[in-house]
């Protein structure tokens, strides 16, 4: 017979949309708890050995949270990336692939951080003497693979493993830092924190041992062209860049920050309070990681099943109108009621500046930083949003016009004088997030045209 | 490159599938020498397609492939608009094509512009596309799956720019365009000539919107909605989308060729059915090369051999279970015949599987005999009856050379069957007289009693074998059919392009 008809039957399963996105922008949203946690004990150490310790703890505190932002930043990179070629295997269920390329990714992390550390060493702490050089780049290594660690955890839905090791761990901390503090001083104090970084690795990195067999020991395929999108990495990157920006900004601004050890510098004006505002958030976080993952994650499925299981278009409607709903409903959501929370917090703001025994002088700037945190949980909603759409391209721009915008409009504020402090983290995290709040909006409104006709 | 006097379109065939239509392409290159060829090669998926089947002699100056459904070959998905201008033809095109208005006629000239500017992509990515394909989903076809709705769509329409890519590309190097079938080679057939105002010529082996419309009634591999209403359609939406598809595109080459062929009076009535202009239709039939048979004439016994063979692939469109139900009841009435079975099996092993199956149940397993493919001319000598019983045919080649062998057949009604075996080109043809029996499709027991009766009727049989040898030798040698197409070519070459 003529023609091609028989092989047109391929064709039909060739067409077919092969599976769904594998989601996993929230997980690492999730792993921000963690750092929270880490920052948090950081303030109550200081603010608990402060009478034992004097200017030491201060001390201690800066080159912690330093190390901490440089950690985050340089493993940043590879944060998503890794996470989303760890979701994309586990989708294929090729399992054995999760610990050789997680072994790479830590070599790759480590040797970044440790060339980094060891530079910044060589260049800045040539005054300070070897013990803390040696401690300060050890400390970085551990701390930036541990984040790696603690998203991959958190995109594995280990949050409760993941809990109990930073709990554990930050206790001891804080149980050693008294003794090793007395012993030592300061370098006995950071001492402490590296002893809780180890602790946590082998907590975290013994767990996925246990749970993910391998045959293969180390590999570099996460790095594959194919396998992984480079777009993450930079997204990766400029997110936590953005974060740390404006603190930044503060702390090496000549009327703002102050030198406290060697190259490390503060700025006592802006870092108090934005801990704080930090603080404040944690009930916006918990909210929203209820919505995204409770609410939103199971609509999504719905919908990309009724795609692939052949749902009539005008149900497929229906469904899309939910899911942008329920999208809307998780920033709004979140944002109402932080709002609810905040104008608690901002009632009671003397007491609480009280209750830490600071001067009430921080409170203007603590109100404004407040909404800038405030708008940040927004944002990394909108972020996770998006990777949920798989939307790489566009949360890579998002992150970096962030970047920009805090780092240039803080430096403006800073030039603008006290009362323009904490704007810049505000403004910025606002006009971010409503970029993708609109780019949002956008692609919800042709969802079913980007899933078909966007498509080969 | 040479210039080839004939551009022969080939869809799936020649040179790389066997098979009926590429056995005739094969006579047709070979057997006229004085002309050159080019031959361009439409299939679907690369992979599919092994080595050359034919020795390519060489008058065929080049043969092109392309391949239709390649999907790495599709463009980069990007949001993109197509303009209000080109989605505005594009609706209109696509409702003319609907209503077949003749007043708001589109020219192919025009569509092969408009196929221009708006590209692949327009068609895939576009905005404006999206909104037209919801918009038709909803007004038709809201209830059956999107998913499916949607790439169906899309798969179907994939080759139009195919092959208008390739009639862009084709070099300006010939001067007869001829397509042995209509569908995308035929659409292709279409761009070129307005492409170049070349003469087409189509000549179709079976009808290609029935064979497509059979494919699809047949093919599980559309999947449809059996809702409640379903049952209602006569055909579910997405195979009647597919067949609706072909049959606009065979407006389309109807209208676009100056000589549409066919093999017999039933396939030419089709076409003018289908819309083919009667004066443009004419019926030149395939021929058999009479000498190459004469040997199996002339090595046939003495007596009739009790046996029947049914030759041709074990698939279900030859309705092979049907031929062993006749068989059962050709046997019990003749215990002493054999029935065969000379084909290819492992082209649908599970059919062919479901015929083993079927013979033993009934009790004709060690009289039914599947014998795998043969050549046919050791096979003719040895038998009284060839069998056909398809539920589709063209014009079948194995009945010329059962009667260039000498052998009576008995075929269903279908394609070309009936004017074979009784005679029907015109008032000679029929004055020769029956050559076998014609039955009902599907009928085991008329085929069954046929066999019986021209093996149990010496008489008969010979008068069936006279006006089988007569038939052929008159209308249907290689000769003829070869002088026909010379006498064709020769007309488009030197002549006008009118018949």
């Amino acid at each position: 017979m003529a023609g091609i008809g028989f092989e047109l039957r391929r064709l039909i399963s060739k067409g077919k949309l092969v599976g769904i996105f594998s989601a996993f922008g929230y997980s690492y949203m999730l792993s921000s708890g963690p750092v929270l946690i880490s920052i948090l004990s950081i303030i109550y150490i200081g603010f608990i050995y402060y009478k034992f310790f004097g200017d030491s703890i201060r001390q201690f505190q800066v080159v912690i949270t330093h190390i901490i932002a440089y950690s985050l930043i340089v493993s940043g990179m590879y944060q998503l990336l890794f996470t989303r070629y760890v979701a994309d295997r586990l989708f294929e269920e090729d399992i054995e692939k999760v610990v050789p390329n997680l072994n790479g990714v830590l070599i790759l992390t480590s040797s970044l951080l440790f060339i980094f550390s060891f530079t910044y060493s060589l260049i800045f702490l040539q005054d300070v003497n070897f013990p803390f050089s040696l401690i300060f780049v050890s400390t970085s290594v551990v701390t930036g693979m541990n984040w790696i660690l603690n998203t991959l955890l958190s995109g594995l839905k280990n949050y409760k493993w993941t809990l109990i090791s930073f709990t554990v761990s930050y206790a001891l901390v804080f149980i050693l830092a008294y003794p090793l503090g007395k012993l030592l001083g300061m370098e006995g104090l950071i001492l402490s924190f590296t002893i809780g970084q180890s602790v946590l690795f082998v907590l975290l990195y013994s767990r996925i041992l246990i749970e993910y067999s391998h045959k293969k020991l180390v590999e570099f395929k996460f790095l594959s062209r194919k396998k992984s999108f480079y777009s993450l990495a930079f997204t990766g990157l400029f997110y936590n860049l953005a974060l740390w920006i404006d603190k930044f900004v503060f702390w090496y601004s000549s009327s703002t920050g102050q030198k406290v050890i060697g190259p490390f510098y503060a700025s006592v004006v802006y870092d108090i309070p934005i801990f704080l505002a930090y603080l404040s958030i944690t009930p916006a976080i918990a909210i929203m990681t209820i919505l995204l993952e409770g609410y939103f994650s199971r609509e999504y499925e719905e919908y990309y099943s009724m795609v692939v299981e052949g749902g009539r278009l005008g149900k497929l409607y229906e469904k899309a109108i939910k899911l942008a709903e329920l999208a809307k409903d998780t920033v709004i959501y979140t944002l109402i009621f932080q709002i609810g929370f905040n104008a608690v917090i901002i009632k009671f703001a003397e007491d609480l500046f009280s209750l830490f025994n600071l001067p009430f002088t921080y409170i203007p700037l603590f109100r404004i930083q407040l909404v800038g945190t405030t708008l940040q949980v927004c944002f990394v909603a909108v972020l996770a949003l998006l990777f949920y759409f798989d939307k790489r391209i566009k949360a890579a721009i998002l992150s970096f016009v962030y970047f920009l915008l805090n780092l240039l409009i803080s430096i403006l504020t800073v030039q603008l004088g006290p009362y323009y402090y904490g704007y810049g983290l505000a403004v910025s995290t606002l006009i971010s997030l409503i970029l993708g709040i609109l780019y949002l909006r956008q692609f919800l409104g042709r969802i079913h045209y980007e899933t078909f006709a966007l498509r080969r | 490159m040479k210039k080839a006097d004939v551009l022969l379109l080939c869809e799936g065939t020649y040179p790389y599938i066997g098979g009926g239509v590429s056995s005739w392409v094969h006579t047709l290159v070979n057997g006229l020498k004085e002309f050159t060829f080019g031959v361009i090669f439409i299939g679907a998926f690369k992979e599919m397609y092994g080595d050359m089947k034919y020795k390519i002699p060489e008058n065929v100056l080049f043969i092109e492939t392309h391949f239709l459904f390649e999907k790495e070959d599709l463009p980069t998905p990007r949001r993109r608009r197509m303009g209000d201008e080109n989605i505005r033809e594009i609706r209109e095109l696509v409702k003319w094509f609907k209503t077949k208005d003749e007043t708001k006629k589109y020219t192919v000239e025009r569509i092969y512009e408009l196929l221009k500017r708006v590209k692949l992509e327009d068609f895939l990515y576009s905005e404006e596309s999206w909104a037209f394909i919801t918009e038709e989903y909803f007004k038709n076809a809201d209830n059956i799956p999107f998913v499916d709705y949607f790439w169906t769509h899309r798969n179907m329409h994939i080759p139009i720019w195919r092959v208008h890519k390739i009639a862009q590309q084709v070099e300006d190097n010939f001067t007869i365009i001829h397509s042995p079938s209509t569908g995308y080679a035929g659409l292709l057939g279409v761009f070129l000539k307005s492409k170049t105002g070349k003469p087409f010529i189509i000549h179709e082996h079976g009808i290609y919107v029935k064979e497509r419309k059979l494919d699809i009634s047949m093919a599980h591999w559309i999947k449809d909605y059996k809702g409640l209403n379903a049952s209602r359609w006569e055909e579910s939406y997405l195979k009647r989308l597919w067949s609706n598809f072909f049959f606009g595109i065979n407006i389309l080459v109807y209208d676009q060729a100056d000589l549409i062929l066919s093999l017999f009076r039933g396939a030419q009535r089709v076409q003018i059915d289908l819309g083919a202009k009667k004066e443009k239709t004419d019926i030149l039939p395939n021929g058999v090369d009479i000498k190459a048979f004469e040997k199996c004439l002339l090595s046939r016994p003495q007596s009739i051999p009790k046996v029947v063979a049914l030759i041709g692939r074990v698939v279900s469109i030859k309705d092979v279970r049907t031929y062993i139900m006749a068989c059962k009841v050709f046997l019990e009435l003749m215990p002493d015949a054999e029935c065969w079975i000379v084909g290819e099996e492992d082209e649908d092993p599970e059919y062919t599987q479901s015929c083993k199956a079927l013979a033993k149940s009934i009790g004709v397993w060690d009289k039914v005999k599947f014998l795998g493919f043969q050549n046919v001319k050791d096979i003719f000598p040895q038998i009284g009856v060839c069998a056909l019983t398809s539920i589709s045919e063209g014009l079948p080649l194995t009945i010329l050379e059962a009667f260039a062998s000498g052998v009576p057949v008995v075929a269903t009604d279908v394609g070309a069957c009936r004017e074979l075996i009784e005679g029907g080109l015109n008032e000679e043809d029929i004055s020769i007289g029956h050559a076998g029996i014609v039955v009902t499709p599907g009928n085991p027991y008329e085929a069954g009693m046929a066999f019986y009766k021209l093996l149990s009727d010496e008489r008969l049989w010979k008068n069936c074998q006279e006006a089988a040898l007569k038939r052929v030798k008159k209308f249907y040698s290689l000769e003829i059919f070869l002088d026909n197409y010379r006498k064709v070519y020769k007309r488009f070459m030197y002549g006008g392009n009118r018949v």
